[in-house]
C-alpha cells in the first residue's frame, strides 16, 4: 500500500513538474553565459540568487530598449501590428498550393527580393497558376542583381517548360545582364546565339544587351567565345552594334 | 488694304484713348466685342469705346481668352479653378501678320475641340484657349522669339527647335504683366512656316517637373487636329506615345538597364551616397523605371503595374515609348498610337481614348481627384546581406507615382519592425534563471517626397549617346541644362556635337530614401511603406529586410 501511495505521490509530482514547465511564460533557455552561472550559484540563498537574476534581466530589457529609444529620439512613433509571415518573405512556392497565389505575387511585385530568394521566385514562374503571378516572378528575378537571378533566368529560358509562345518566357531575354563581357552569364548569352531552343528575337534581344555591354564597357567578348560563334550568330552581334550605334528616323506624321 | 488700314486705325485709337494699350494692360477681346483701352490702373475700362467691324480687330488684338466655341472669356474664368487654359504662343510672326497668327490660333482651337472623342474634345466646355500675340524676327534668326528654329536634321527630316526656358520665361513674363491668371495646363508654340516632313514633338512635363509642358508645331501641322490634339496630349496630360520606333520593334526598355550604372546619383541624395560606394550593389534603382515608371501614367513596365492591393486595370499590349517590347499600354486605338507597326486591331490610332488615359484626364479635369491610390511601389533595398551603413540605414523606396503630373504622393508612411528580446525570470523548479522571449515591434515614421535626381554624363554613355539622344528625344526629353543654359539635346545628330562638350542629363527619380536608426548588431530589421495621394492610401507593400551586421 505504501508503496503504491509513493509511486502515486512521485507520478503527481512529476505530472506537476512537467505541467508546470509547459505552461511558463515561454521562455527559451539561455546559453549558459557567466551571469547565469552566477545566479544558479548553490552557495547563494533563494532570495540573493532571484535578486541576481532579476538585475540580471533588468540589465538586459536596458539595453534591449535602446532600439526603441534610438527610434523615439528620430522622430518614429511606436505602433502595434502584425509581424511578418516567414513563408511569405521568403517566397515559398508552396503557398501557391495552399491557396495564397495573391499574396505571393503581391509580395513578389512590392519588394526586392534577396540573391538567395531566386530558385524559389523561379520555381513560381513555372509553377503559378496566373499568367500575372508567373510574369511577376520573372520580373522579380529582372530585379535581383547577381548571379543567382541571371543563373535562374538562363535556366528558366533554356529549360523547355516555358513556350517560346508564352508571353511571360518572352519577357527574360531582355532581363539577362552580364557585369561586363568578360562575365560568366555573358558568354552563356553568347552561345545561347546558336543555341535552337532560343528564338531569332531572344536572340535580336541577347545579341542587343551584348552590343549595349561592348559599347558601354568598350570591349568585346572574348577571342575564343567570338570564335566558337557561328558566322549568323557574329552576324547578330554586329547588327545589334549597328542598332545601338546608328541614327535613327522618328516618327514625323504619327497616325 | 485691310493690312495697311488696321496699324493706322489702331494707333488713331490709341491717341484718341489717351492711354496708349500695352501688354501690361492687355484684355481678352473676342470677335464682335468691342475692344476697350484700359484705363490707367489696367482695372477700370474707361473710354472711348468704338465699335469696330469684327475684320479689324485682329489687327491689333493681343490676346484672346476663348472658350471652345469662340465666345470670350473673361479674366475671372482664367482665374476659376474650374478651367483649364491651354496656351498657344506665336514664333517667327512678324507685327504685320498679327491676323495670320490668330487665323490659325482659332483654327487651332476649333480643331482640338471637335476631335472625335480626344481629351480637348470631352473637355472642351472646360478649357479655355488662351492665345497670345509676341510679334518677333522670322524663324532661324536670332530675332525670332525664343530662339525657335526649323532645323534640316541629318536623319529625321525637319526639327522644331526652341529654348524651353525662353517660353517658360515668356509665360511668366505675361502672367506678371498682363494676364495675373494665367496659369496653363499646358503651352503650344506655332511656328509660322510651312515645312512639311517636320518632326513635332513636346516635352511632358513629368521629366522637368514643371506645372506644364511644351508643345511646338508649325502651320503646315495644322492640316488636321491631329498633331496639336497629340503634342499637347503631351504637353498637358504627360501622355507617352503608345508607338515603337522603326528598328526597335523587338527590343525591350529593360535592356537598358544595362545602362544603370552609368547614372550617378548626386548631391540631392545627401551623405549616404558618399558613403556607400557602390550603390549599385546594394539597391534596385533602374534607367527603364526612371524613364517608363515615373509619372506617367498611360506606359507601365508590367502589364499589370499596380503592385499593391488588387484589381487596378490591364496594360495588355506590349510597346510604347519607343521600345516595341517591356512597356505596356491599355488597348484601345487612340490618339498617342499609330497604326504603324500594329499587333492588334484595337492598337492603333484613333481620335479617341484608352480607359488608362481617361482616368487621367478625368483626374486633370476634376480637381485633381485620384482615381486610384499611388500603388505603383517596391520596396528597393538595401537587400539582407550585410553591409556597414554607419549609425543608420537608408532605406530606398520605388514609387512610379512619386512625380506624377496630377496626383503626386503627399507623403510615405514607413514602417520598420524587429524582434525585440524580452528577458524574464524563469524556475527551474526552486531555482530562477534569466531566461527570454521575442516580441514583435514596429516603429512608424511619416516620410514626406522630396525631390531626388541622378545625372547621366555623356561623357560615360560616349558610343552611347546617339541612342540615349535618339530615346530621350523620342520621349520628348528635348532639352538638358548646362550650367545656367541649355543644351537643345534634339537639334543636331550627337555625332555634330563636340565631343568636348557632351551634356549631362538629369532625371528626377521616382525614388525615395530615408534614414532608419537600426543600431542594433546582428538584427534582421523588416520594413514596408505605404504612400499617400491626397486622395487615397496605398497598400503596404510586402515586408522587406536587411541585416544589420556590424
Amino acid at each position: 500500500m505504501l508503496r503504491r501511495t509513493s509511486i502515486l505521490v512521485l507520478t503527481i509530482a512529476l505530472v506537476g513538474a512537467f505541467a508546470f514547465w509547459r505552461v511558463r511564460p515561454r521562455p527559451a533557455p539561455t546559453p549558459e553565459s557567466a551571469d547565469a552561472r552566477a545566479a544558479a550559484d548553490p552557495h547563494l540563498n533563494s532570495a540573493d540568487r532571484l535578486a541576481e537574476v532579476e538585475r540580471i534581466v533588468a540589465e538586459r530589457n536596458r539595453a534591449a530598449g535602446k532600439d526603441e529609444d534610438a527610434f523615439r529620439a528620430d522622430g518614429w512613433t511606436m505602433v502595434k501590428t502584425d509581424p511578418p509571415d516567414a513563408r511569405l518573405t521568403s517566397y515559398d512556392p508552396s503557398l501557391l498550393a495552399e491557396g495564397r497565389e495573391d499574396e505571393l505575387r503581391g509580395q513578389l511585385t512590392s519588394t526586392t527580393a534577396a540573391p538567395q530568394h531566386a530558385r524559389r521566385i523561379a520555381r513560381i514562374a513555372l509553377e503559378a497558376k496566373e499568367p500575372k503571378t508567373r510574369f511577376a516572378a520573372v520580373d522579380a528575378l529582372g530585379h535581383i542583381h547577381g548571379d543567382e537571378a541571371q543563373a535562374a533566368l538562363l535556366d528558366l529560358l533554356t529549360s523547355g517548360k516555358l513556350d517560346p509562345g508564352d508571353f511571360v518566357r518572352q519577357q527574360i531575354a531582355p532581363l539577362l545582364r552580364p557585369r561586363d563581357l568578360d562575365d560568366g552569364v555573358a558568354l552563356r548569352m553568347a552561345a545561347l546565339l546558336d543555341d535552337p531552343r532560343v528564338t531569332a528575337t531572344e536572340k535580336h534581344q541577347i545579341a542587343f544587351t551584348l552590343a549595349l555591354v561592348s559599347i558601354r564597357d568598350g570591349m568585346t567578348l572574348p577571342d575564343d567565345t567570338l570564335a566558337a560563334l557561328s558566322p549568323d550568330a557574329r552576324a547578330s552581334l554586329d547588327q545589334a552594334h549597328e542598332l545601338v550605334t546608328r541614327r535613327i528616323a522618328l516618327h514625323n506624321r504619327r497616325n | 488694304m485691310h493690312k495697311v488700314l488696321a496699324p493706322a486705325l489702331a494707333l488713331t485709337l490709341a491717341a484718341a484713348s489717351a492711354h496708349a494699350r500695352t501688354d501690361a494692360a492687355a484684355q481678352p477681346i473676342a470677335p464682335g466685342v468691342a475692344p476697350v483701352a484700359p484705363s490707367a490702373n489696367a482695372s477700370v475700362i474707361g473710354a472711348p469705346i468704338i465699335i469696330l467691324p469684327t475684320w479689324f480687330w485682329p489687327y491689333f488684338v493681343t490676346s484672346k481668352c476663348q472658350f471652345w466655341d469662340g465666345t470670350a472669356c473673361t479674366s475671372a474664368d482664367m482665374a476659376n479653378p474650374y478651367f483649364k487654359q491651354i496656351l498657344i504662343l506665336p514664333s517667327g510672326f512678324a507685327d504685320s501678320e498679327r491676323a495670320d497668327f490668330w487665323t490659325e490660333f482659332d483654327k487651332i482651337r476649333n480643331q482640338m475641340a471637335t476631335a472625335g472623342n480626344v481629351w480637348s474634345t470631352q473637355y472642351r466646355h472646360k478649357i479655355l484657349w488662351v492665345g497670345y500675340f509676341v510679334p518677333g524676327g522670322p524663324l532661324n534668326t536670332p530675332t525670332a522669339n525664343f530662339g525657335a528654329a526649323v532645323l534640316e536634321h541629318p536623319v529625321r527630316g525637319y526639327a522644331l527647335s526652341l529654348s524651353q526656358d525662353q517660353v517658360r520665361a515668356k509665360v511668366s513674363a505675361i502672367k506678371a504683366t498682363s494676364l495675373p491668371n494665367l496659369n496653363p495646363l499646358g503651352v503650344g508654340v506655332l511656328f509660322n512656316s510651312f515645312q512639311d516632313n517636320i518632326t513635332a514633338n513636346a516635352s511632358p512635363p513629368g521629366f522637368t517637373r514643371t506645372p506644364y509642358g511644351i508643345a511646338k508645331f508649325n502651320r503646315q501641322d495644322l492640316a488636321t487636329p491631329y498633331i496639336t490634339t497629340h503634342e499637347l496630349a503631351h504637353a498637358s496630360m504627360n501622355f507617352l506615345d503608345e508607338y515603337m520606333e522603326p528598328g526597335f520593334q523587338e527590343v525591350s526598355i529593360r535592356q537598358l538597364d544595362v545602362l544603370t550604372p552609368l547614372v550617378l546619383f548626386d548631391g540631392s541624395w545627401g551623405g549616404f551616397v558618399s558613403a556607400i560606394g557602390n550603390l549599385f550593389s546594394v539597391y534596385d534603382y533602374n534607367i527603364s523605371e526612371i524613364l517608363a515608371n515615373n509619372g506617367n501614367v498611360n506606359i507601365a513596365l508590367s502589364p499589370w503595374p499596380q503592385t499593391t492591393g488588387t484589381g487596378g486595370q490591364w496594360f495588355g499590349y506590349e510597346g510604347g515609348m519607343f521600345f516595341g517590347r517591356g512597356t505596356f499600354h491599355v488597348p484601345g486605338n487612340n490618339l498617342m498610337d499609330s497604326n504603324r507597326d500594329k499587333r492588334h486591331d484595337d492598337d492603333g490610332f484613333a481620335y479617341d481614348t484608352t480607359a488608362a488615359q481617361q482616368q487621367v484626364i478625368d483626374t486633370a479635369f476634376n480637381g485633381n481627384y485620384a482615381y486610384r491610390a499611388n500603388d505603383r511601389l517596391r520596396t528597393a533595398g538595401p537587400n539582407d546581406w550585410p553591409i556597414h551603413f554607419g549609425s543608420t540605414t537608408t532605406v530606398l523606396l520605388f514609387d512610379g507615382d512619386k512625380n506624377h503630373q496630377f496626383h503626386p504622393t503627399q507623403y510615405y508612411g514607413v514602417q520598420v519592425g524587429w524582434y525585440e528580446r524580452i528577458w524574464d525570470t524563469c524556475w527551474w523548479g526552486p531555482f530562477p534563471y534569466p531566461c527570454y522571449h521575442d516580441e514583435w515591434r514596429t516603429a512608424q515614421k511619416t516620410v514626406w517626397p522630396s525631390v531626388r535626381y541622378v545625372d547621366l554624363k555623356n561623357t560615360a554613355a560616349y558610343g552611347l549617346g546617339g541612342l540615349v539622344q535618339d530615346v530621350l528625344c523620342a520621349v520628348g526629353v528635348t532639352e538638358v541644362k548646362n550650367g545656367d543654359g541649355t543644351f537643345r539635346l534634339c537639334d543636331q545628330d550627337i555625332d555634330q556635337v563636340s565631343g568636348a562638350f557632351l551634356p549631362t542629363l538629369r532625371f528626377f527619380m521616382p525614388y525615395q530614401s530615408t534614414t532608419v536608426p537600426a543600431s542594433q548588431w546582428f538584427t534582421t530589421y523588416w520594413w514596408r511603406f505605404y504612400t499617400n495621394n491626397g486622395t487615397w492610401n496605398s497598400y503596404y507593400t510586402g515586408w522587406s529586410s536587411f541585416y544589420r551586421s556590424l
